[in-house]
């Protein structure tokens, strides 16, 4: 048994059912900490009083809507390199985290941005790509449901989202090469470092709840195309029997 | 010499969180009451309106998928028995 044992979606298939409840509850647990940090740990900022609290959640859900996207391109690299079945539909299941991710960034960032620059939105470069990777996941998304195919709706999408990709080290790099109204690093938002630092724990207790979040319902998503797409075979029938 | 992070200076806190009765290491910053918290400095608006949209978007991405979860399997059971006949 190595590595590639669970290459195959029906391996796959019994190990992520494994592995769902402990995604989701450490998902959970994490949540319930992060929101208590951002809460009742982290003090009042200096010059953004309490509004700042929503960076424990901007912060990790635009990290996410980010990192989702360069999962999603890299799955479906292998996919197109080489053909394997189980990472176009890890691209597939990935596809819609990422989209609400990206949503909720843009989301809590004009609400952020009403209080502190009097704007909800402004065309500045930073939330302009934000934007731009939210009709990339909403393009690709249409583009797997618009093609019957599987295996040509599996390659286009992929080749959608690799070419999308280079829109990630934009956003990413945004803030450096153009004078945007959005602060750079989160981190050099906060003058004390004393404050930086609990603030920094909140921020990345939230995000790593975000990660296993992303990872639980990718992997729930993902079985439900494991079996779609291998509806024809023995052990798909035998777990019907048993879950349907 | 470098102070330790504020946060660890009374480790375990020594403070408990008036509103949560919970530990808690700035009970002298705390909230003064629910509807301190509520208000958020003012900017309960735009805090809750981030955090209540957020909640909102998981809950209907773990709803429909709990739903579809299903929706996918029963659909398959149907085709299957169908194409048995």
């Amino acid at each position: 048994m190595n590595l590639y044992t669970f290459a195959s979606p029906v391996n796959f298939y019994h190990l992520s059912g494994k592995l769902i409840p402990w995604f989701t509850w450490s998902a959970v647990l994490l949540t319930v900490a992060g929101l208590y940090i951002s809460f009742f740990v982290a003090p009042t900022d200096f010059q953004q009083s309490e509004a700042y609290r929503i960076i424990f959640i901007h912060v990790p859900a635009a990290w996410m809507s980010m990192f989702i996207y360069m999962v999603m391109a890299f799955w479906g690299a292998i996919g197109l390199a080489f053909n394997t079945r189980l990472s176009f539909m890890m691209a597939r299941a990935l596809a819609p985290t990422g989209a609400i991710f990206t949503f909720i960034a843009l989301w809590t960032g004009a609400w952020w941005g009403k209080p502190m620059w009097g704007a909800w939105w402004v065309w500045d470069a930073r939330l302009t790509s934000e934007l731009i990777l939210l009709f990339l996941y909403v393009g690709i998304i249409a583009l797997w449901s618009a093609i019957d195919d599987v295996k040509r709706g599996d390659r286009a999408g992929a080749l959608l989202t690799l070419i999308g990709a280079i829109n990630v080290p934009i956003i990413y790099f945004s803030v450096k090469w153009w004078n945007t109204l959005h602060q750079g690093a989160s981190i050099n938002l906060m003058k004390a470092p004393s404050m930086a630092k609990i603030m920094l724990i909140g921020m990345l207790v939230m995000a790593i709840a975000a990660w296993l979040y992303t990872i639980a319902v990718a992997l729930v998503r993902v079985r439900g195309i494991i079996l779609e797409r291998e509806r024809q075979s023995e052990w798909v029938k035998a777990i019907l029997e048993r879950e349907a | 010499m470098k102070q330790p992070p504020y946060f660890l200076h009374s480790f375990p806190p020594k403070g408990r969180s008036p509103l949560l009765g919970l530990p808690g290491w700035r009970s002298d910053m705390e909230w003064a009451s629910w509807s301190d918290f509520w208000n958020m400095g003012g900017y309960g608006l735009y805090v809750w309106g981030s955090y209540g949209v957020t909640a909102v978007c998981i809950l209907i991405e773990v709803m429909f998928l709990k739903r579809s979860a299903g929706d996918t399997r029963r659909r398959l059971k149907r085709m299957q028995q169908w194409e048995e006949q």
